[in-house]
């Protein structure tokens, strides 16, 4: 699963550490989901669409296997 | 939305690593001592030589205690990736000696159909490691351990 975390980050001027306080996860966590080596919960994907005020689907793309 | 919580606080971390690390020390210097006091002839600190046995059982039991609380405490940011990581490592683990434990038990009854003895006993011995609960749950937490080191040290720096 792609996502443009990062893109909507560098958009927004926040760093990975300000976006993992403000979801309440750790800097590791985000840097695993932009990097596609994780993939968030759903309450986490809500809560990361939430800080760019976004859906989940503008940030999260469901690749075809 | 409030998770049920199964593990120790992250203090017990703390703690755990502290008493494991004093219980190890102390237990290396008793084998060493041991060994040393057997090919002197003599030996120092005469009390705990008297009591080595229920020591070592004592540092033995403390050594297992700290163990759990370090396998068993939650990290410092208790998060989603590090229970992932936390539930793969138990998987893995299991799974691996599982396969292990086929793996020894087929090549146990192989040779024990051609009468390779040495090979048989050699091969119950790992079937009786593989086994034991404790050793599983070391390997658990230093699959878990270096797990989350790699994790930690891939996004060390921010991308």
């Amino acid at each position: 699963m792609k996502n443009n975390i990062r893109v909507e980050r560098a958009i927004k001027k926040i760093t990975q550490q300000d976006l993992a306080d403000l979801c309440g996860v750790s800097r590791q966590t985000i840097n695993a989901i932009e990097t596609e080596r994780f993939v968030p919960s759903t309450v986490l994907a809500l809560k990361i669409a939430r800080v760019f005020s976004k859906t989940v689907n503008d940030l999260f793309i469901l690749e075809n296997d | 939305m409030k998770r049920k919580r199964i593990l120790l606080p992250h203090k017990f971390q703390v703690i755990g690593w502290g008493l494991f690390s004093l219980a190890f020390m102390l237990l290396l210097f008793i084998l060493f001592r041991y060994e040393w006091s057997t090919s002197h002839e003599h030996t120092f600190l005469p009390i705990v030589d008297q009591y080595s046995r229920y020591v070592t059982f004592v540092l033995l039991v403390l050594a297992y205690a700290s163990a759990f609380f370090v396998a068993f405490s939650e990290e410092k940011q208790e998060d989603e990736l590090v229970r992932e990581i936390r539930f793969s490592s138990v998987t893995l683990v299991a799974a691996v000696l599982f396969a292990l434990l086929v793996l020894f038990s087929l090549l146990a009854a192989l040779a024990q159909g051609f009468q390779l003895n040495f090979l048989t006993n050699r091969s119950y011995i790992v079937m009786h490691w593989i086994s034991n609960i404790l050793f599983a749950f070391f390997l658990y937490v230093i699959v878990f351990r270096v797990r989350l080191f790699i994790i930690k040290r891939r996004s060390k720096h921010e991308e």
